[in-house]
C-alpha cells in the first residue's frame, strides 16, 4: 500500500513538473524569422524578440531603464558621453559577449538602415570606442534625453561572429542571441518553440520550454484558453469577457495600465476646428468618463488633457480633467462664436458652414467605433452632427497621416486615433506637438504653438529629470488649454492565465505580461 | 485545342494586370509593416530609401514591367512583411489548404449529390422538405458563426477536439500518431466548411435530377423493371451530371483559394489565412503571388472542365 502511495506521489510530481516545464502561449500573427530584421509587430513581436536577444539596459517593471547586459552605465558631459561596462555574459553558443559585439551591432544597424527598425535608434550616435573587451564608450554630438530608453534599452545586441559575414540581413536565419530563451524551431504559420538558456546571466529561466502558437482570431484565442489548449495569451481580455474568466477558479487575472492612447483627433488646420474656443466647446461636451464606463465597462483610465498617463514619470497632476460644460453653457458659447441653430436644429456659422462633420473610426476596433458613436450622441444636443464613418484601418491611417509624413497634409476633419506605448514611454511630446514636420513627425492635426515648440525642443536635449518634469508640466498645461486632440482613455489591460501551468507572470507597467521578467526569478 | 486555350491565355494576361494593380489601388501603405513603429520616425529621405529598397518608389508601370520580367524568371519576390520568398510562403501553406478544402469539397460534393438525388426522387417527402430547409438554413449561416458554434460545443463544452492549428505544435509525433493528430485537427474546420458549402451541391443536383426524372427514358427504364437504385444512379444521375460537374469544377478551381474565413477562425495555416494577412498588411508581393496562383488554378480547372465535357456528355461534342 505504502509502495503504491509512493508511486502515486512520484507520478503526481512528474505530472506537476511536466506541466511547469512547458508553457503554451498564443500570439495573433506570425513574426517572420524572429531576428531583429524580420520580426513584424512592436507588440508582441518585439517582446518575443527580447526573449532571444538582450539590450544593454532594460526598462524595469515601472518602465525606468536599468543596466541589463551592462553592469553599469554612466554619462558625463551633460549627457553627451556614455561609458558602459559589460557584464560577464555569453552567447547561446558559449562565446563571450564583448564590447566588440556592441560596437559591431550599433554600426551594423546603421550599415543597413533601410531594412533595420533600429536604424533610427542609433542615428544619434557619433562615435563608439572599445578601450577593452568589456568597456564601450559612446559619444553623442548632441545630448539626447531618451538615449537610455530609446537606444540602450531598445536596440538588441547581435553576435559579431555570426553577423559580420551576413550581407542580406533579411534572409539570415540564425537566431543565436544571449537572451533567456533560444529559438529552436519555427513552424511556418503555426508556432515558435523556445528552450530555456541554462547559462543565462539574468538568473534561472522557467519554464524550460515555451511554445508560442499563432491564433489569428480573438474569439478563437479565448475559446482555446477556456478549453485549456493554451495557458496564456498576449491579447488582453475584451471587457465583456472579464467576468466570465474572473468567476472561473482555473484562471488568475493580471491587471495593469497600458500606455497606448485613444484620442479624438482634430484637424486643427480646418475650420472651425482651427479655433481653440470651438475645440474647447467640443471638449466640454464630450464625456470621457461616460465612454470609459459604457464602452470599456470601467476597464480603462480616463484620459488626461495633457496626454501623458498618470503613471508616466513626467505626468503633471495639475492638468486635472477636461472642464465639462452644461448644455446651456455650450449653447451660449456656440452662439457667441457665431454658430446659430438652422431650421433642422443643426448649427450654421456666419459663413454658412453647417456644423456637420465626418468622424472617421477604425472598422477593426469595436471599442473606438462604439466610442465614436457615443461622442456623436454627446455633441448632438448642442446642434453639432458627427457622422461616424468606419474605415479599414490602413485606409484610415492613409487619410489621417498620408505616407506617414505630416508635411504631406491631411485628409480628414475628425478621427478616432491613438498612439502605441513607446510614444508615451518616451514622452515624445516634441513629436506630437512641434509645428515643424521634421520635428513634430507625429503632429497629425497640424497643431502649432511657438511656446510649445521651444519647450519641447528643450525637453529633448535636457537630461536632468527634475528639469524635464518642469518642462513637460508646462507643455501639458498648454496642450490641455489648446486641445489639439482629446485624450479619451488609456486601456487597463486584463490578462487571464492558468496558474496551474505557469504562474511567474509579472506585469510591466504600460507593456503587459509578455516580458523577460515573467520568466526570471 | 489551341482555339479552346486562347481565351484562357487572354484571361490569364488580363488577370496578371489586375492582380498587380488592384492591391496597389487600395489606399494605405505597407510602410508600417516594413519598418514597424518606426514608420513615423523616418525622415522623408529615409522613407524614400526604404521604399526604394522594395522598388515601391518607381512609377507603377515601371514596377509592373519589373514584376513581369521577374515573373518570367520564376521570381515572385519577397514578402514585405516578414521578408520571406513569396514562393516559399505559398508552398509551405499549400498542402494544408489542399487538405482542408479538398476534404471539405469531397465531403460536401458527395453528401450533396447523394442527398440531392434522393430529395428529387422523393420530391415533397420528408427527406426533400427537411433537406431543402436545412440547405437554405446552412447557406444563410455565416461560416464564422458556425465555426465558433462548433468550437464552443466540441472543444469547450465537450473538450474532445482541438480549437486551432493543423497539428499539435509542440509534439514531435511521427507516422500514424502524426496522421491521427492531423486528422483530429482537421475535423472541426472541415466540418464547418462542408456544412457551409453543402447547400450548393444539394440544390443543383436536386434541380438537375428533377429535370431528368420526368424523361421518357426513365419511364422506359422503370417499365423494363430495373431496380429503383439503378434507375436513379445509372440512368437519371448520369444524365443530370453536367451542371453538377460544372459546379464541382468551379469549386475545384477555387479550392486553392482556400477558405479565408474558416482558416482564419481555426487559425489553420493555409493560403486563405495568408491572403487575409497579406491584404491587411498591404503586402503587395504576397498578394500578387497568391492572386496569380489562384487565377492559374481557376483557369486550369475551367479548361479541364471544358475538356471533360465531351467525354462526359457526347451531346456537347457537336454543340
Amino acid at each position: 500500500m505504502r509502495r503504491i502511495k509512493g508511486l502515486l506521489v512520484v507520478l503526481l510530481l512528474l505530472l506537476g513538473l511536466g506541466k511547469a516545464q512547458q508553457l503554451v502561449l498564443a500570439i495573433p500573427a506570425e513574426e517572420g524569422l524572429l531576428t531583429p530584421f524580420t520580426y513584424v509587430t512592436g507588440y508582441p513581436g518585439y517582446n518575443l524578440l527580447s526573449l532571444v536577444y538582450d539590450t544593454l539596459m532594460i526598462p524595469d517593471l515601472n518602465g525606468v531603464p536599468q543596466p541589463w547586459l551592462a553592469e553599469r552605465v554612466s554619462s558625463t558631459n551633460g549627457g553627451r558621453d556614455w561609458t558602459i561596462r559589460l557584464k560577464n555574459a555569453q552567447w547561446h553558443d558559449g562565446q563571450p559577449i564583448t564590447s566588440a559585439d556592441v560596437q559591431f551591432s550599433y554600426e551594423y544597424y546603421r550599415r543597413y538602415p533601410v531594412v533595420s527598425r533600429f536604424a533610427t535608434a542609433v542615428r544619434s550616435i557619433g562615435q563608439i570606442r572599445t578601450p577593452d573587451t568589456r568597456t564601450v564608450q559612446i559619444s553623442l554630438p548632441r545630448p539626447d534625453a531618451n538615449f537610455e530608453l530609446s537606444t540602450l534599452a531598445d536596440v538588441p545586441i547581435l553576435p559579431k561572429h555570426i553577423w559580420e559575414s551576413v550581407t542580406d540581413p533579411k534572409a539570415h536565419r540564425n537566431n543565436i542571441g544571449s537572451g533567456p530563451y533560444r529559438l529552436v524551431e519555427i513552424r511556418p504559420g503555426q508556432s515558435y518553440r523556445f528552450e530555456a538558456n541554462p547559462n543565462y546571466f539574468g538568473g534561472r529561466v522557467a519554464p524550460q520550454s515555451l511554445v508560442v502558437v499563432i491564433i489569428r482570431e480573438a474569439a478563437t484565442t479565448f475559446q482555446a484558453l477556456q478549453a485549456g489548449q493554451i495557458a496564456a495569451s498576449s491579447r488582453e481580455l475584451l471587457p465583456e469577457l472579464i467576468p466570465q474568466f474572473a468567476n472561473n477558479p482555473s484562471f488568475r487575472l493580471l491587471r495593469g495600465a497600458l500606455f497606448t492612447s485613444n484620442l479624438l483627433q482634430f484637424n486643427t488646420t480646418a475650420a472651425p476646428f482651427n479655433q481653440v474656443a470651438f475645440r474647447q466647446v467640443i471638449a466640454g461636451l464630450v464625456d470621457p468618463k461616460a465612454i470609459v464606463d459604457t464602452v470599456l465597462l470601467g476597464q480603462a483610465t480616463v484620459g488626461s488633457p495633457g496626454f501623458l498617463h498618470p503613471q508616466s514619470p513626467l505626468y503633471n497632476p495639475e492638468v486635472g480633467s477636461y472642464p465639462r460644460l452644461s448644455l446651456a453653457q455650450a449653447e451660449r458659447r456656440l452662439d457667441q462664436l457665431g454658430f446659430r441653430r438652422g431650421p433642422d436644429g443643426v448649427r450654421v456659422g456666419r459663413d454658412g458652414q453647417r456644423l456637420e462633420f465626418e468622424l472617421l473610426a477604425p472598422a477593426n476596433n469595436p471599442l473606438r467605433l462604439r466610442a465614436a458613436e457615443l461622442i456623436a450622441r454627446q455633441v448632438r444636443p448642442a446642434g453639432i452632427v458627427f457622422q461616424v464613418r468606419a474605415l479599414e484601418p490602413n485606409t484610415l491611417t492613409d487619410r489621417v497621416w498620408p505616407e506617414f509624413d505630416v508635411s504631406k497634409g491631411r485628409n480628414y476633419t475628425l478621427a478616432m486615433f491613438g498612439w502605441s506605448a513607446p510614444v508615451m514611454n518616451q514622452a515624445n511630446l516634441r513629436g506630437l506637438f512641434h509645428s515643424k514636420p521634421a520635428l513634430g513627425n507625429l503632429n497629425i492635426g497640424g497643431y502649432a504653438n511657438p511656446t510649445v515648440d521651444t519647450l519641447t525642443e528643450r525637453l529633448v536635449t535636457t537630461v536632468d529629470l527634475a528639469e524635464r518634469k518642469t518642462l513637460a508640466a508646462r507643455v501639458q498645461s498648454l496642450v490641455a488649454r489648446d486641445l489639439p486632440f482629446l485624450t479619451l482613455w488609456y486601456p487597463d489591460a486584463t490578462y487571464a492565465v492558468r496558474p496551474s501551468v505557469f504562474d511567474g507572470w509579472k506585469f510591466q507597467s504600460g507593456q503587459g505580461i509578455l516580458n523577460k521578467f515573467s520568466f526570471l526569478p | 485545342m489551341l482555339r479552346r486555350s486562347l481565351p484562357h491565355l487572354l484571361v490569364l494576361l488580363l488577370a496578371l494586370a489586375i492582380n498587380f494593380f488592384l492591391p496597389r489601388a487600395m489606399p494605405g501603405s505597407p510602410l508600417p509593416y516594413i519598418v514597424g513603429e518606426e514608420a513615423g520616425r523616418l525622415s522623408p529621405e529615409e522613407r524614400q530609401r526604404v521604399l526604394a529598397e522594395y522598388g515601391l518608389e518607381r512609377p507603377l508601370w515601371e514596377q509592373f514591367g519589373l514584376y513581369l520580367r521577374r515573373l518570367l524568371q520564376g521570381d515572385l519576390g519577397r514578402s514585405l512583411q516578414d521578408k520571406q520568398p513569396v514562393l516559399q510562403l505559398i508552398l509551405e501553406r499549400l498542402p494544408w489548404t489542399l487538405l482542408l478544402s479538398g476534404s471539405a469539397l469531397l465531403l460536401a460534393s458527395g453528401l450533396g449529390l447523394l442527398l440531392g438525388a434522393f430529395a428529387a426522387r422523393y420530391r415533397g417527402g420528408w427527406l426533400d422538405r427537411t433537406g431543402f430547409a436545412g440547405a437554405v438554413l446552412l447557406d444563410a449561416m455565416p461560416s464564422f458563426w458556425l465555426g465558433m458554434l462548433l468550437i464552443a460545443l466540441f472543444a469547450v463544452h465537450w473538450p474532445i477536439l482541438p480549437v486551432y492549428g493543423a497539428y499539435t505544435a509542440w509534439a514531435n509525433l511521427q507516422g500514424l500518431a502524426w496522421l491521427l493528430d492531423v486528422g483530429r485537427h482537421l475535423i472541426l474546420p472541415a466540418l464547418t466548411l462542408t456544412l457551409s458549402s453543402l447547400a450548393g451541391m444539394f440544390l443543383v443536383t436536386r434541380y438537375a435530377m428533377l429535370g431528368t426524372l420526368h424523361q421518357d427514358y426513365i419511364r422506359t427504364a422503370r417499365a423494363k423493371g430495373l431496380p429503383e437504385r439503378q434507375v436513379i444512379f445509372k440512368h437519371a444521375l448520369r444524365n443530370a451530371a453536367l451542371p453538377v460537374v460544372t459546379l464541382f469544377m468551379l469549386n475545384l478551381g477555387s479550392l486553392v483559394g482556400g477558405a479565408v474565413v474558416v482558416e482564419t477562425v481555426f487559425s489553420y495555416p493555409g493560403l486563405g489565412r495568408l491572403l487575409y494577412e497579406a491584404a491587411s498588411a498591404r503586402d503587395y508581393p504576397v498578394l500578387q503571388g497568391l492572386l496569380l496562383f489562384f487565377t492559374l488554378s481557376v483557369v486550369a480547372f475551367n479548361l479541364l472542365a471544358e475538356l471533360l465535357y465531351p467525354w462526359l456528355d457526347p451531346r456537347t461534342r457537336y454543340a
